[in-house]
């Protein structure tokens, strides 16, 4: 298969290092790095795959997470503690508020606690070092040739952010109090299970399309100039509008729209 | 009901204590949800999520439509993922027979769903309609509303749902003490059965040998 750009790039500089540096791990059949999966809470990994790439930068919990990454000597269990499975703390706390609870004891130097007017200096050379390294994972997860900031900067940069970015995830895979958090993080789906998603999403879809036509259903009285409630479809199985597969008749009558309080 | 075997949610697994699926469960279900939905509109239309509880249940086209305007709030004709996580949720419990667990531990979203109108309280026929989805048995249903109906109003508001969800849950784990206690009595009785059998082996052997 074709390399993406960037990562050819990265390729490039490791053929020419004489000392090969320990590379960003690679998950067996992604071509991402493994930072790029971990995620601290449930909440970041329901969103679309899509939004995640596109605006990577606007997603706090994103930022904190890679910003996170790259610290060398940091405590991950604890910084993770207050992201239960169920959510129920996540949805309590800010990022902000994780940060106040856990900058001055948990992170080391407290570089990261915002409150804190002496360590602005600090967190703001941390900030740019970590906006380098989220710059190389943006690059190295778009795989297009749009936006190289990195083409001008010098290869050290590189293969340093990658050393630290490494560390701190054997870090984090030696802790073993949250190895399993860790593993049901990174593991993906098993391939026969995925093709076997694939493949029955495909039945499903087939058999949407093929579904027969029906004959013309009486206007309801709620029905305005027969488009259904919001003008957009009417109730039962007979139409998908979008996509305009016709469907079998139905003899279920509409139901009123509901109104909820 | 039972899911079709050998399909996708067939191999998903439901935590029996909390009714819910893990982490993984849900990423991978999100992928799955990203892939039914044809028009990326982080939806179902009511055609798709026909078609998908055609393929993976053995409901006719009215109990899909109930559980359609159930889930469909709004009234929009779509469902988002989290209506989508709750109907895969209920179909996991009714597979693996957790009907009253599920009941009970999310009671406040299962009083909402039966909650049709959105008058803070479910009548008999609301119940009636969902029995499929519950295992609420007509018995139940009456023996329901003559004890927990304290209003006398015949609906049930959250209160006195939740106190029937409490109900049912004792009665749950009561059934599951004596399916258990009964496993054990049978246990001990093949184990008696078999060492009498050894012992009865033994002595036929001994008996052999002297002759």
């Amino acid at each position: 298969p074709a390399q993406s750009p960037a990562l050819s790039r990265l390729d490039g500089v490791r053929a020419q290092d004489p000392c090969p540096q320990p590379a960003l791990p690679l998950l067996p059949h992604s071509p991402l790095p493994l930072a790029s999966f971990l995620v601290c809470g449930p909440q970041a990994s329901l969103g679309s795959p899509g939004s995640k790439i596109s605006s990577p930068d606007t997603e706090v919990r994103n930022l904190w997470t890679e910003a996170t990454l790259s610290q060398s000597k940091l405590n991950v269990p604890n910084a993770c503690e207050d992201t239960d499975l169920e959510g129920s703390s996540v949805s309590s706390k800010t990022p902000h508020q994780r940060y106040n609870g856990k900058a001055g004891h948990d992170l080391n130097s407290g570089s990261l606690a915002w409150d804190d007017g002496d360590d602005q200096d600090n967190f703001k050379q941390e900030e740019l070092d970590d906006h380098d390294h989220s710059l190389l994972e943006l690059e190295l997860r778009q795989g297009s040739s749009q936006g190289s900031h990195l083409e001008e900067r010098d290869v050290d940069s590189k293969t340093e952010s990658e050393i630290s970015s490494s560390e701190s995830l054997l870090n984090i895979s030696n802790y073993a109090a949250h190895e399993a958090y860790w593993v049901e993080q990174q593991n993906r789906l098993p391939l026969p299970l995925m093709e076997l998603m694939e493949n029955e999403v495909l039945e499903i879809l087939t058999e949407a399309l093929q579904s027969e036509p029906l004959p013309q259903i009486p206007q309801r009285p709620w029905d305005f100039a027969g488009l259904g409630p919001l003008g957009l479809w009417e109730w039962g199985f007979r139409v998908c509008l979008p996509c305009q597969i016709p469907l079998p008749p139905t003899n279920i009558l509409g139901a009123p729209p509901k109104v909820k309080n | 009901m039972k899911l079709k075997e050998g399909s996708f949610l067939w191999y998903l697994y439901l935590d029996k204590l909390y009714c819910l699926l893990s982490v993984r469960n849900v990423k991978v279900l999100v992928e799955y949800f990203h892939l039914l939905d044809v028009h990326h509109n982080n939806t179902l239309n009511d055609v798709l999520f026909y078609h998908f509880l055609r393929h993976v249940t053995k409901w006719n086209r009215s109990q899909i439509t109930i559980v359609f305007n159930m889930l469909d709030w709004k009234a929009v004709g779509e469902i988002g993922f989290d209506q989508f996580y709750m109907l895969v949720c209920i179909l996991l419990a009714q597979q693996n027979h957790l009907e009253e667990q599920f009941i009970f531990r999310h009671s406040r979203p299962v009083f909402e769903l039966l909650d049709l109108e959105g008058q803070l309280r479910i009548g008999p026929e609301n119940f009636h309609m969902y029995n499929f989805l519950f295992n609420i048995r007509n018995q139940e249903l009456r023996e329901l509303y003559h004890d927990f109906d304290i209003t006398g109003d015949r609906y049930l508001n959250y209160k006195e749902f939740k106190l029937f969800t409490i109900f049912t849950w004792d009665k749950y784990q009561e059934r599951q003490k004596a399916k258990k206690e009964k496993e054990e009595e049978k246990r001990k009785e093949n184990e008696e059965k078999a060492l009498f059998k050894k012992k009865r082996l033994s002595q036929i052997n001994v008996s052999l040998s002297l002759i």
